[in-house]
């Protein structure tokens, strides 16, 4: 599977981990959903069908690391935190995020 | 993902299967947990999640393709960075290459021969039942007396053989050396094509049915020069006549006596010898009108020294029966016939050494090798050829 930098979507639910993940240390996935949801709103919903071949691809990229721990109704969840290799990726993304929506604002933002 | 971590997760994809669903589960049963809290029912909670969650086993599948991908993608990183490196060194690759290349041509080479001439058994009924009186190794015609191991047979001596044997279900002969000769075929002009004298029972010693019309039978055999008939090859009746079935009944002239074609054999069938491709066989009768002058089927010398031998005779063993048994009824029956077929008159140390005339018994399951040594040839070593080993 190729990279695909232009892929915003793809690149939105990695950057959304990432910065989740940064932010508050090792989550499963549900955790992962629920922190975004908490934070975002309504507006911003992680398509639950997206994320888990997302944390694996991620992994596969070394960018996050999967460990198994116990959930919080004591079941075997696989907990993921960032790896260093992921807080780099991490700025990078935030950094085209940024790029992203200023250009986008100024589009946004001409008069007709 | 490290190549070990690759390895690992193909070989236990069961496994990787099993953590993912597990995750999966987790996710749905906590949803769905969070959805009761939030005042759902239980069914309308796990409905809710469901929903949401998508096809549950669309997800594992999605998410184990990626593993796979990952691999494919590293492992066209892997070919394309040893290309990168073979075209850094082009004299090393040029010499790896040149050197697998040769080695595995030599093989298929080496391979094709053995296959055709050891490996591969006659297109014939039971091949491993065959066995050769004579010496696959010679072919030609061979006039005077010989000592020791007999490479070929007369054609009284093969007579005798067939009657009188009991380890056989049957007995042919056949001409050791393909002979070319000149043709025409309905009336036209000559052609060359290669002819083979096969006694009567060649096609069904050999189990061999024709693809078209008939082949020769004991019962064609009924006197010399009264069964002017031919069988054609495959091949030539593809070649010659275009595969057409109105070729049966086609006149071929040879000397002065029309043969009439009366089948064609199967496909991928050329006869007993390996490497020979004969275009039509002809009965064993009618000898002397193929070769006039030579009177090949009586013995004319049969009261004195010389014998005329140029026949194969390959033999079908009787269910159960053995090389070695028929050996042993060929040394009786084969010193009987010498004892009987030399003039009492021979000087004690001629006879001495036509008396030490035998028969070796071969198994002749892949048929006998056309580049067979003349029979006049002094080459003993060729008497070691694997393909015959017995």
């Amino acid at each position: 599977m190729g990279k695909h930098p232009n892929d915003r979507l793809q690149g939105t639910l990695d950057l959304l981990v990432l910065k989740s993940l940064a932010s508050r240390g090792a989550m499963h996935g549900y955790g992962i959903t629920c922190h975004i949801k908490q934070v975002a709103g309504e507006t911003l919903r992680v398509e639950e069908g997206s994320l888990y071949p997302a944390l694996h691809r991620m992994a596969q990229e070394g960018w996050i690391s999967a460990a198994w721990g116990a959930s919080e109704n004591n079941r075997r969840a696989r907990f993921y935190s960032i790896t260093d290799a992921g807080r780099k990726q991490l700025s990078a993304e935030e950094q085209r995020w940024s790029e992203l929506t200023a250009a986008v604002s100024k589009v946004m933002a001409t008069s007709h | 993902m490290a190549w070990h971590h690759r390895i690992f997760n193909t070989l236990r994809s069961n496994n990787l299967q099993r953590e993912l669903d597990e995750e999966l589960r987790l996710h749905l049963d906590l949803r769905i947990a969070d959805l009761q809290r939030q005042g759902l029912s239980a069914e309308d909670a796990r409905y809710e999640a469901t929903k949401d969650f998508g096809n549950f086993s669309l997800q594992t599948e999605k998410t184990r393709t990626m593993d796979i991908n990952a691999w494919m993608e590293s492992l066209i990183k892997d070919v394309r960075y040893s290309l990168r490196q073979f075209a850094r060194t082009p004299v090393f690759t040029a010499v790896a290459v040149a050197s697998l290349a040769i080695g595995i041509g030599a093989n298929t080479a080496i391979f094709s021969v053995m296959n055709t001439a050891l490996l591969k058994a006659l297109p014939v009924q039971n091949p491993q039942e065959l066995v050769m009186l004579t010496n696959p190794n010679r072919s030609g015609v061979s006039i005077g007396m010989s000592g020791g191991e007999r490479s070929l047979l007369t054609y009284p001596e093969y007579l005798t053989l067939r009657s009188q044997n009991t380890t056989l279900a049957g007995l042919m002969a056949v001409e050791s050396e393909m002979d070319s000769q000149q043709v025409h075929v309905a009336g036209n002009a000559p052609e060359d094509a290669h002819l083979r004298l096969v006694t009567e029972g060649y096609f069904s010693l050999l189990g061999v049915d024709p693809a078209i019309g008939r082949v020769f039978n004991d019962s064609d055999a009924m006197a010399v020069g009264g069964d002017p008939y031919a069988v054609i090859s495959y091949d030539y009746w593809q070649k010659r006549f275009g595969g057409k079935t109105n070729v049966l009944g086609t006149p071929i002239r040879i000397n002065k006596t029309a043969f009439t074609v009366i089948g064609v054999a199967p496909a991928g069938f050329h006869g007993e010898s390996v490497g020979d491709k004969p275009d039509m066989w002809l009965p064993m009768l009618m000898q002397p009108l193929v070769m006039p002058g030579r009177e090949w089927l009586e013995d004319p010398h049969a009261e004195g020294f010389q014998k005329v031998m140029w026949l194969h005779a390959i033999g079908r063993l009787k269910p159960g029966m053995t090389v070695a048994r028929t050996q042993t009824e060929m040394d009786v029956l084969f010193r009987a016939i010498i004892e009987s077929s030399y003039p009492p008159s021979m000087s004690p140390e001629a006879r001495k050494r036509a008396l030490d005339q035998k028969i070796k018994v071969f198994a002749a399951s892949t048929g006998r090798s056309a580049d067979a040594m003349p029979s006049n040839s002094n080459c003993w070593s060729c008497w070691v050829r694997p393909a015959w080993c017995c």
